[in-house]
């Protein structure tokens, strides 16, 4: 250290100098503004839901001079008791962003005008009609999503199967949930996870596969926190390729090789029959066996693993050693203890979804812990509204209102009846499922397509190969924002209120059904979805089975077609009150509604125990699946697997939290992350641009190593939220066979320095 | 006004030195002065050692002796790939023409071409990447989405995987883990409040 009496006077003189000057120094005090939104001032808070996630947040939305300036957790819901995420705190701020669109939009000579929404629906009106009379119902087509309102896919469903006699309605939960859907239906013969999140607070083993809890269901995952910092005994296990947040709870971790999940839960159930961890009372009483095709035996299922899956098996093909396996088995069984399967887009958007989603239904159904509070099977949804909108309103291809089935006669009868309808101008065969929509925009057998509030040409799988279809076809966008990837192909685009600027329904992972109050006016001439539909339905003719003068009238003509069913929902002014209501309500009596379902007394159909009263035998089916590997693996020619998921900050496309300054700060682009292995024999490190090539596509990235999630070797993780690198164009589209779901979560790649 | 004696046992006290120390004892006497003068002159004077406090490019001396030894040459300022050395102007009193760090604004990257550079030895090689320190982070409960009721954790997330400064205090609540903080700045550059919750102060 050197500091003589020169240099001191040296800087004496120069800060007397600055003194004189009149310079001051010191920190300057930090503007204050209300961080709490409970302190912020409003003219009133209206109770709605958030707009986000399928957990389904309660949110109060404080309104001043007709604007949102504050949202908050609604301390009285009980999904989430007053929490919120980053997400939901900021979502004041999707509401008034530059780029809504306030006047309906008409693509002439290839450039967009604005139009009256009068001269926008006549062209609407015409194109449709021509396509119906040269083509027929099947050119015309409607994809909707798990985020419109339930009133929005009722309508629009009844427009389409009811009126058009097209089945072509689907919805992008087909490209999340489908394969939950066929697995709960395949099992258990109804749709819809039986448990509830109450069940996290009687939990005693977590067992999450496939599932990000901690940014993709931030207010969940806080849950099991609390959960487990109440009760220390609790064991969490996460069973993933990819290292990530929620792992900072995990007791175990079991990082298997991606795509080869269905060996583990294979040789997890060969362990539980081996060591004896088997119900064999519950077995007996509630559950039958299946081959897929024909009912087997327990002996034959039994045999079917033995040879299938052992544990030596298993730990070849997806890397973790066999006692690791097999203490995940005992820690899964362990007797006494209450188990709850957690698990999300992991397994469900895979070629062998439905069969991941039967294995799980497998084990808790052979080892009894199902049907008692703290132990079931419990998929975690996406979308705010893709339970209560779409798999409830039966806005997909092969489905109809209140569970029921586009192929059943006597299903199209009683709808056709309440719709008001002919039900011989019904299709009796299922429509395009919607990776088959798509690829008929590409060969030109859809014609007219309506696509609301969703944005197909950045969410699809191998999205680049669907986007000259969407050029070609007649197609209508109903968005908020413009441009968006999908709103850039229309040739109308609709300018739509957006969340609490209209009155809605959201139904969340858990069978709540939960109202959403208005609280301001929407921009300019944007319209609530609902209205452009019910306009559409007068202006094709077909007015008088579309009287609704209000969102009342559409939630009561959907409740008849709940009743009588096993899922009766709430009456409309029980919604308004109660702070959501878990269906089966019976006979729409009342705010209490129903916790587990298929167990007594919790459910109001089931007179004693456990019941599993949706399959005709009133047995749960337990599946022996074959082991199914992924469509596309890695291999010499593209040697690594892409795996795509999300970060906390943002939600699907970023149509909304790109809106936000602070988000978009925090997490401005997309990014592929590496193992630190992986990087340094490829010579990439942090902040490097990287091009992902697969067989379909490319898209350059930049690079982070390890950070937030560590991949296994071998697994590249990225996010795709952002439209300038898009993603999707490089992962398949290769779908399920059965819940016709493609398999985004794996595709082989190779990585190219830029 | 204290004396010199009082700061000696001050001295003692805190840090439990060699008040023997010749060079220590020289510069508190230095400090001692400079405050007198402040005093005598009835002006609000930013003293050199305590108010104004820069972050400095990694590898700085301590502020004293950093502030007699750069030369005010600006090279390292010119050399930082992300442009995030500033050059103080009068505004810093005494600091006036040396570099410091906004790491809020422009995180540090620790590439440590600034110390390549240097030629006056204001900045010096160290031996291990984490004696690389340049400031400390704090987190403002009042500010904090997290310490407010919202879920957040995005700082958390930003903060290297081989520094990990950032804990999460029974999931909710994220804690600066100062021994392993080195103040790169990485956290406010993220933070999702609508001001910044995390500041990154002096050494």
């Amino acid at each position: 250290m050197k500091f003589s009496r020169r240099d001191f006077i040296k800087a004496c003189a120069v800060s007397t100098a600055l003194v004189s000057a009149g310079c001051s120094s010191g920190r300057q005090p930090v503007q204050s503004k209300p961080i709490d939104p409970t302190k912020t001032e409003a003219d009133k808070w209206v109770k709605s839901v958030c707009r986000y996630c399928g957990t389904g947040c309660g949110v109060m939305i404080g309104v001043k001079n007709g604007k949102v300036v504050a949202v908050k957790g609604d301390p009285d819901n009980p999904v989430n008791k007053g929490l919120l995420c980053a997400k939901g705190y900021y979502l004041p701020q999707i509401m008034t962003a530059k780029d809504r669109i306030t006047k309906p939009l008409i693509k002439k000579d290839g450039k967009f005008v604005e139009a009256s929404w009068d001269e926008a629906m006549e062209l609407i009106t015409q194109r449709f009609k021509e396509s119906l009379d040269q083509y027929g119902p099947a050119s015309v087509g409607f994809y909707g999503s798990g985020q419109t309102s339930v009133d929005e896919t009722y309508v629009a469903n009844k427009l389409w199967k009811g009126c058009f006699g097209s089945n072509n309605v689907e919805g992008n939960p087909r490209l999340c949930m489908a394969s939950a859907v066929a697995g709960y239906m395949t099992t258990f013969g109804a749709d819809e996870p039986m448990g509830t999140y109450d069940d996290f607070e009687h939990c005693d083993v977590f067992f999450i596969i496939g599932s990000n809890t901690a940014e993709a269901h931030p207010v969940l995952f806080s849950r099991i926190v609390d959960h487990k910092r109440k009760n220390p005994g609790t064991k969490i296990i996460i069973a993933d390729p990819r290292r990530h947040r929620s792992h900072e709870i995990a007791d175990s971790a079991i990082p298997f090789i991606a795509g080869t999940d269905l060996a583990i839960l294979g040789a997890m159930a060969y362990v539980i029959i081996e060591e004896g961890f088997t119900d064999e009372e519950f077995i007996k009483n509630h559950v039958c066996f299946s081959d897929g095709a024909n009912p087997i035996t327990w002996e034959d299922y039994k045999q079917h693993i033995k040879e299938s899956y052992t544990p030596e098996f298993a730990s070849a093909k997806s890397s973790i050693p066999v006692q690791e396996i097999r203490k995940l088995a005992r820690d899964f069984a362990e007797p006494g203890k209450n188990t709850m399967t957690l698990w999300c887009m992991g397994i469900n958007q895979r070629v062998a979804g439905v069969f991941a989603n039967n294995m799980i239904h497998n084990l808790h159904l052979i080892t009894g812990k199902i049907c008692k509070p703290g132990s079931t099977t419990f998929s975690l949804t996406g979308q705010p509204s893709a339970c209560g909108s779409v798999r409830e309103v039966g806005g997909l291809s092969h489905l109809l209102p209140g569970h029921r089935l586009v192929a059943n006669a006597a299903h199209r009868e009683q709808i056709a009846k309440i719709w008001g309808t002919d039900p011989a101008k019904m299709a009796p065969a299922p429509g395009w499922h919607t990776m088959e929509l798509f690829r008929r925009t590409v060969t030109g057998d859809l014609k007219c397509l309506w696509v609301m509030c969703t944005n197909p040409a950045h969410s699809l799988p191998n999205a680049t190969f669907y986007h000259p279809g969407l050029e070609q076809t007649f197609l209508v966008v109903s968005e908020t924002y413009h441009p968006t990837l999908t709103s850039k192909y229309a040739d109308v685009v609709l300018p739509a209120a957006l969340w609490c600027e209209k009155e809605g329904v959201y139904g969340n992972t858990e069978r709540r059904t939960q109202h959403m109050a208005k609280a301001i006016e929407p921009p300019g001439e944007a319209r609530p979805d609902v209205d452009a539909l019910i306009d559409f339905a007068h202006r094709m003719g077909y007015g008088e089975v579309f009287p609704y003068k209000s969102f009342e009238d559409v939630w009561n003509e959907y409740l008849k077609c709940t009743t009588g069913t096993d899922m009766e929902l709430a009456s409309y002014a029980a919604l308004k009150e109660a702070h959501g209501i878990r269906w089966p309500v019976k006979d729409h009596i009342g705010t209490e509604g129903t916790g587990m379902r298929f167990v007594a007394p919790d459910d109001p159909y089931v007179k004693e125990g456990v019941d599993f009263y949706a399959r005709p035998n009133h047995r749960a089916q337990v599946f022996a699946r074959p082991y199914t590997e992924p469509a596309e693996m890695p291999d010499k020619e593209y040697p690594f697997c892409l795996t795509t998921g999300r970060v906390l900050e943002h939600w699907h496309t970023d149509t909304m939290t790109g809106k936000c300054p602070a988000i978009m700060k925090a997490v401005p682009t997309s990014f592929a992350e590496f193992n630190s292995k992986d990087a340094t024999q490829l010579g990439i490190k942090e902040g490097d641009i990287v091009r992902l090539v697969s067989r379909r596509g490319t898209v350059e990235l930049p690079v982070k190593i390890e950070r937030p999630g560590i991949p296994r070797r071998g697994l590249i993780f990225a996010t795709w939220f952002e439209a300038e690198r898009l993603v999707n164009a490089v992962t398949t589209d290769a779908v399920d066979a059965a819940s016709k779901e493609p398999e985004f979560k794996i595709c082989a790649v190779r990585v190219e320095k830029v | 006004m204290g004396s010199i004696q009082s700061i000696f046992i001050t001295k003692q006290h805190k840090m439990g030195c060699n008040l023997m120390d010749e060079r220590v004892e020289r510069r508190e006497v230095f400090s001692l002065i400079w405050k007198d003068l402040k005093h005598l002159l009835g002006y609000r004077v930013p003293a050199i050692s305590d108010e104004i406090k820069l972050i400095r490019p990694p590898g700085a001396l301590d502020q004293l002796s950093f502030l007699s030894t750069c030369h005010r040459c600006g090279k390292c300022a010119q050399a930082c790939p992300k442009k995030a050395i500033k050059i103080a102007g009068p505004d810093k009193g005494p600091s006036l023409g040396t570099p410091y760090l906004e790491p809020g604004k422009e995180p540090c990257t620790f590439c440590l071409e600034c110390i390549g550079v240097c030629s006056s030895g204001a900045l010096r090689k160290k031996v291990l990447a984490q004696e690389y320190v340049i400031g400390k982070a704090r987190i403002d409960n009042n500010y904090c989405l997290a310490r407010n009721g919202q879920l957040c954790g995005t700082c958390k997330n930003a903060c290297p995987v081989d520094i990990s400064a950032i804990k999460m205090n029974s999931y909710l609540d994220p804690v600066i883990d100062v021994a392993k903080c080195n103040g790169c700045g990485l956290c406010v550059d993220v933070c999702l409040a609508p001001i910044p919750a995390i500041t990154i102060e002096p050494l």
